[in-house]
């Protein structure tokens, strides 16, 4: 069985499920209270691709800002793929989530990556047109909405990055 | 300490000063081998061993490691799963990779505290912000929908408007000449004269209805004019218990009229409070018994309004409906189908009552009668003296519907005797006035061929026809 290591980085405004997708995907938990993220958290979880290779996705959580500075800018290095999250019940985080895509493009270049509208299970709260996200798919965006709560989509959108990096 | 290079050690001197605690990883660039100070695996939980690559040991160095560059990379705030926070310093130094570790955690929990507050607050001001859009979404929507009513309410009382002039406009054509019919001196066969009598019973009760239906889309569409004049109302008070005298009579109902006939004078419209008291009697008359009476009484009121109440002997309003008594279409206990009525008169009663600055009320007791009063406030100036009227000679009149000018020449020669003088387009009119002494003009304000509203002004600057005035 061959392993494969791969850098992921997850950026995203502050408070969008970050650290909370983490610990679903590591942990298969969600935990109940807020804790802001500083500076940046590691972990590692491993995927299976096929029957012949493994995925040992390195999961970078780095603090949420709606735009990157010196400092996240510097975890970015080396990142094989990234996961960028907007949360569904605040517009402006995927407003946020786009600005981050172009400054990650220009720093690393065009790397896979998927766009993740988080917090699905609060949908009578929903903040994000369709439409935009329908615009996003055109463009050839891999968008999930996903619940860190629920556990919604959150396997399936790292299993198909993982598959992009290593494809 | 002494295993990292002196330039190390000099950057590290530069960097942080001697109380934070330090730490160290070392890679030989050569054979790759790895050198660790003591307190790496306590405070961090790194288990180091020289059997696997420095990249699959430390997480930190993924992407970066091997470095290929000949400055110091930083990678601040690492938390590790121990929750120890470090500033990394990645330094290259001629034969080894030094990794720099200096313990950042109580700067970390500070920040993370900080950074917390904040962002509870940003949060905190976003949603508030939503709820401040959500607001003035939902107030944009009233107010467009409270537009969308007003055009609606003004189309449906424009209409009303227009439905019940085109009404009125043949019915003043049967009523008048109903009217004449009574005054023709052969006598008419029994069966005619009730006839007509059911003609002018219908006309009546459906012009009475016209009427409140205009008043009612007048005052909506804040068309209509009153014509405050300061009056005593002790006589318009005596002038309608007379004109409904007869209806009275006919049920055997027996008018009481106790005013006070030294009540100060008030400011009001004649024309519409006598609208206003005669709908009060004609109600009192209608839901009155048989052998019933009507007590009126006028006074003076501590909040130095004149007050008048109207009181019946009937049947009484179920408490139910009494607080909706004076909206439109609402007829109270009336629902008994042989009292006509339409259910808008009260309604325009309290309209009318509260353009002269005045309020309407009822109290009622089932079986036992109800008391509708009404109050106008005293005005502060009052009446010297009354001017008396002049007898009316020529009457001009200016209209241009046949069916009108047919009969007002016929009511106003036959019945009143004055001379009857007509006029349909302004120069007509300004002749009349130059050849005749006039009397009184009375002015078709539905003239069609001329502005009405035009004539109206310019007789009111002709001196000529100031005399008639």
């Amino acid at each position: 069985m061959k392993i494969i290591q791969k850098k992921v980085c997850l950026l995203g405004d502050f408070g969008v499920g970050k650290t909370s997708l983490v610990a679903r995907f590591v942990t298969n938990a969600f935990p109940e209270k807020y804790l802001t993220t500083v500076g940046v958290k590691m972990d590692t979880k491993t995927v299976a691709i096929n029957d012949e290779l493994q995925a040992k996705l390195i999961l970078w959580d780095i603090a949420g800002e709606s735009a990157l500075n010196t400092k996240t800018s510097s975890y970015l290095r080396g990142s094989a793929g990234l996961i960028f999250v907007a949360d569904g019940t605040r517009e402006n985080t995927l407003t946020s989530a786009l600005q981050l895509k172009q400054e990650a493009d220009n720093l690393l270049g065009a790397v896979p990556f998927v766009l993740l509208i988080n917090k699905h299970d609060l949908i009578a709260e929903w903040d994000i047109s369709e439409t935009v996200v329908d615009e996003l798919k055109q463009q050839g965006w891999q968008v999930f909405y996903s619940s860190a709560k629920t556990g919604e989509n959150v396997e399936q959108a790292l299993l198909l990055l993982a598959q992009n990096l290593v494809g | 300490m002494n295993k990292i290079p002196f330039d190390v050690r000099r950057y590290l001197y530069k960097q942080y000063n001697e109380k934070v605690i330090f730490s160290y990883i070392l890679i030989d660039k050569i054979d790759s081998t790895l050198e660790w100070s003591d307190n790496v695996q306590m405070l961090y939980d790194l288990e180091l061993t020289q059997d696997l690559p420095a990249d699959e040991q430390l997480l930190f160095l993924q992407g970066i490691y091997p470095y290929q560059e000949t400055q110091p990379f930083v990678l601040s705030e690492v938390v590790f799963s121990s929750n120890r926070a470090a500033d990394i310093h990645i330094v290259p130094s001629k034969y080894k990779l030094c990794i720099l570790l200096f313990d950042v955690t109580e700067n970390m929990l500070f920040h993370q505290e900080l950074q917390q507050q904040k962002n509870e607050l940003k949060l905190l001001y976003e949603q508030q912000k939503r709820s401040m859009l959500a607001l003035k979404d939902s107030y944009q929507e009233i107010q467009r929908q409270k537009k969308f009513a007003e055009h609606a309410n003004q189309a449906k009382s424009e209409f009303l408007r227009h439905v019940t002039h085109d009404l009125k406009s043949p019915l003043t054509g049967i009523l008048g000449f109903a009217q004449l019919l009574e005054f023709i001196k052969e006598p008419l066969p029994a069966e005619a004269n009730d006839y007509i009598g059911e003609i002018k019973k219908s006309g009546n009760y459906l012009l009475s209805l016209i009427n409140d239906l205009l008043d009612i889309a007048k005052i909506e569409n804040s068309g209509m004019q009153i014509n405050p004049e300061l009056l005593t109302i002790s006589s318009l008070i005596e002038e309608s218990i007379s004109i409904l005298k007869p209806v009275a009579n006919k049920n055997s109902i027996a008018f009481i009229n106790r005013s006070n006939h030294n009540l100060p004078a008030i400011w009001i419209d004649p024309i519409r409070f006598r609208q206003i008291l005669i709908n009060f009697l004609s109600n009192a008359i209608k839901y009155n018994r048989n052998n019933g009476n009507i007590i009126i009484n006028s006074y003076l009121t501590h909040t130095h309004s004149v007050r008048i109440n109207i009181k019946d002997s009937g049947c009484g309003i179920h408490p139910e409906n009494l607080h909706k008594i004076f909206q439109e279409f609402e007829r109270g206990t009336a629902q008994d189908k042989e009292i006509e009525g339409s259910g808008i008169g009260l309604s325009v009663c309290k309209k009318l009552t509260e353009l002269m600055s005045g309020s309407v009320g009822v109290y009622s007791e089932l079986g036992i009668g109800s008391l509708f009063w009404l109050e106008i406030p005293v005005a502060e100036e009052q009446i010297v003296a009354i001017k008396p009227s002049n007898a009316l000679q020529n009457i001009l009149y200016i209209s241009d519907n046949k069916v009108h000018i047919y009969l007002m020449n016929c009511l106003l020669e036959q019945r009143l005797g004055s001379s009857f003088l007509h006029a349909q387009d302004r120069q007509s009119v300004l002749d009349m006035i130059n050849t005749h002494r006039i009397s009184a003009i009375l002015l078709d304000m539905d003239i069609f061929s001329l502005n009405a509203l035009d004539i109206f002004k310019e007789l009111k600057e002709n001196e000529k026809a100031k005399i008639c005035r």
